[in-house]
């Protein structure tokens, strides 16, 4: 980005007409927006990898019980998956 | 309960990144938030990030169930220092296409910690996203303000809007 972004601000005690204010971002809030766009990466990358964790161990339970006899029905009873 | 409009925007260039709103009205029982928003970044869906009275300490917990194609999930955080799942559309999406999501900030005036529940979805014609959030905002201060952020850094495109009503 070449045009330094901006924040609207909306100042709902004053009238109609006299309450709107484009402001630029400060360095500082840019430098927060970047900390906060690394963080949401990481929180993304996170999550992805604690559902796919969440996932193998849902198949490797499964496995296990169809290893000991049970039938997909009484996995999916008993798992509710 | 009457609902009362105090506040619209609809913003004339794609120059902005945080659209706030400060000063709500502390007269209703619940404020609702109607947001229509793109981000000029790459990719097919951005998160359209929000922060309440200015906290960007670890003060929400989230829920989300979401059906995305053919599949669903469900994902849920606590401690996150905003309100990170509603889904913005990006500049990957189908052209002319906006992330469109609904807030209801319950009691929000109140002094105990606040319930907000968000439905969003990403109209992206090729897969689209739809979820419900259930959001917890762990700080008993009344609402007073609310600013929503393009996650990404970039900014909102032109014609992006937020309004903000009031339930007394």
């Amino acid at each position: 980005m070449t045009e330094i972004p901006t924040k609207l601000v909306i100042d709902l005690s004053k009238p109609e007409g006299q309450r709107e204010q484009v402001i630029p971002l400060t360095a500082e809030e840019i430098a927060e927006r970047e900390r906060m766009v690394a963080q949401a990466e990481l929180d993304r990358i996170a999550r992805e990898q604690a559902e796919a964790d969440r996932l193998a161990a849902q198949a490797a339970a499964k496995e296990k019980l169809a290893a000991l006899g049970l039938t997909a029905e009484e996995i999916a009873a008993i798992t509710g998956a | 309960m009457p609902m009362t409009l105090v506040g619209t925007v609809e913003l004339p260039s794609s120059t902005t990144n945080s659209i706030q709103f400060t000063n709500i009205p502390q007269t209703g029982k619940e404020l609702i938030a109607v947001a229509s928003c793109r981000s000029t970044v790459a990719g097919i869906q951005d998160a359209l990030a929000l922060f309440i009275n200015d906290v960007t300490t670890a003060s929400y917990n989230e829920i989300r169930l979401r059906g995305l194609g053919g599949s669903t999930n469900a994902l849920q955080s606590t401690g996150s220092t905003r309100i990170q799942y509603p889904v913005l559309a990006a500049s990957g999406a189908t052209a002319n296409i906006f992330g469109n999501t609904s807030y209801r900030f319950l009691n929000y005036t109140n002094s105990n910690h606040k319930q907000i529940v968000i439905e969003s979805v990403g109209e992206n014609n090729a897969a689209s996203a739809h979820q419900i959030i259930v959001n917890g905002y762990l700080n008993t201060s009344a609402i007073t303000k609310l600013e929503f952020a393009d996650i990404s850094g970039n900014v909102f495109v032109q014609y992006s809007s937020i309004s903000l009503y009031i339930l007394s």
